[in-house]
């Protein structure tokens, strides 16, 4: 595992981070995730993303099992109704704890597939917690250069959350 | 990241557990944890655990299942932190009955950087031990400059 880009949200924190010109020299990527947010939204957040800068209609789908509250919860975000992705767990900016998600992403640099890819992604709050496991899909065939990663409710990634990009040969 | 395949010598009916004590810190219950797992009847099942000593969360084979051996995965983040809580989120599955997979979160709420893991039996050294045949791997991950 090769890594390739990394960002850390200084004291301001950080509105999103873009991971661009990716070498497409690996087999797969992978991202890791520990984050949270700034504001108070109840003690979770999500990061979101998107590929290569497509914000188009049904662009994205994706489906998650997961524990939340005291219970098990499937989703199944399908019908590529998204302009973007899930991806992966944050807290909020009342929290200490930090999210954290692996994002493993498929034969990224394939022309001939849709894009795949599979998280498993968690958050612990002392007595409520978030686990589970993720799984989406783009439906586009295009080799991924650019991804960008946003807080989906709040407005930035809190201080020193951090976002690694690896590459898997 | 560490992974486990690993056994218990517990003759108990029930699971054995892993736990991982971090800085040997075996007195101070500020670990917690949500687990989604399978159940015995191979429901989907979710668990809250607060005031735990260590990290735990990784279930082991006990030595009533021949030649069973459990796998986890364990991903603890930013663990030379001395900034923020410790997250670790990890998946694994058992041989056996009770909690066969899981997918675990957990926080350690500590500021100190992580120099040392302790892993032991959870019922306690003096009623298991840890199998002949467990192995465990302990990896670094790099990022970008180091």
């Amino acid at each position: 595992m090769f890594p390739i880009a990394s960002f850390t949200a200084p004291v301001g924190g950080l509105v999103s981070a873009t991971f661009s010109d990716i070498p497409q020299t690996f087999r797969h990527l992978e991202i890791r995730l520990l984050g949270k947010t700034n504001a108070n939204i109840g003690g979770y957040d999500q990061a979101m993303w998107r590929f290569n800068n497509d914000g188009t209609t049904n662009a994205y789908s994706q489906a998650a099992l997961e524990g939340t509250g005291t219970s098990t919860v499937a989703s199944n975000n399908s019908g590529l109704a998204y302009t973007y992705a899930y991806g992966g767990r944050l807290t909020d900016g009342t929290q200490n704890p930090f999210g954290a998600s692996i994002i493993t992403i498929y034969d990224y640099a394939s022309t001939a597939k849709n894009k795949a890819w599979l998280s498993l992604q968690g958050a612990d709050l002392n007595g409520t917690a978030r686990v589970g496991i993720y799984s989406g899909f783009w439906n586009n065939t295009g080799a991924i250069n650019t991804i960008q990663i946003w807080p989906q409710t709040a407005g930035w990634f809190a201080q020193f959350s951090r976002i690694d990009l690896y590459g898997i040969g | 990241m560490l992974i486990g395949f690993a056994r218990s010598t517990w003759t108990g009916d029930a699971f054995d557990g892993i736990g991982i004590y971090p800085n040997n810190n075996f007195s101070t219950a500020n670990t917690s944890l949500g687990r989604l797992y399978q159940n015995r009847d191979a429901s989907a099942a979710f668990g809250i655990n607060t005031g735990l000593v260590g990290l735990f969360g990784w279930r082991i084979t006990p030595s009533f299942v021949a030649n069973g051996f459990t796998t986890q995965r364990y991903h603890i983040f930013n663990y030379a932190s001395t900034n923020m809580f410790k997250t670790a989120i990890s998946e694994g599955t058992a041989i056996g009955e009770g909690l066969p997979e899981n997918v675990t979160v957990s926080t350690i709420r500590d500021n100190a950087a992580i120099t040392t893991l302790t892993l032991q039996s959870d019922r306690g050294t003096g009623n298991s031990q840890l199998a002949a045949g467990t192995v465990f791997t302990l990896y670094g991950i790099r990022s970008v400059g180091q």
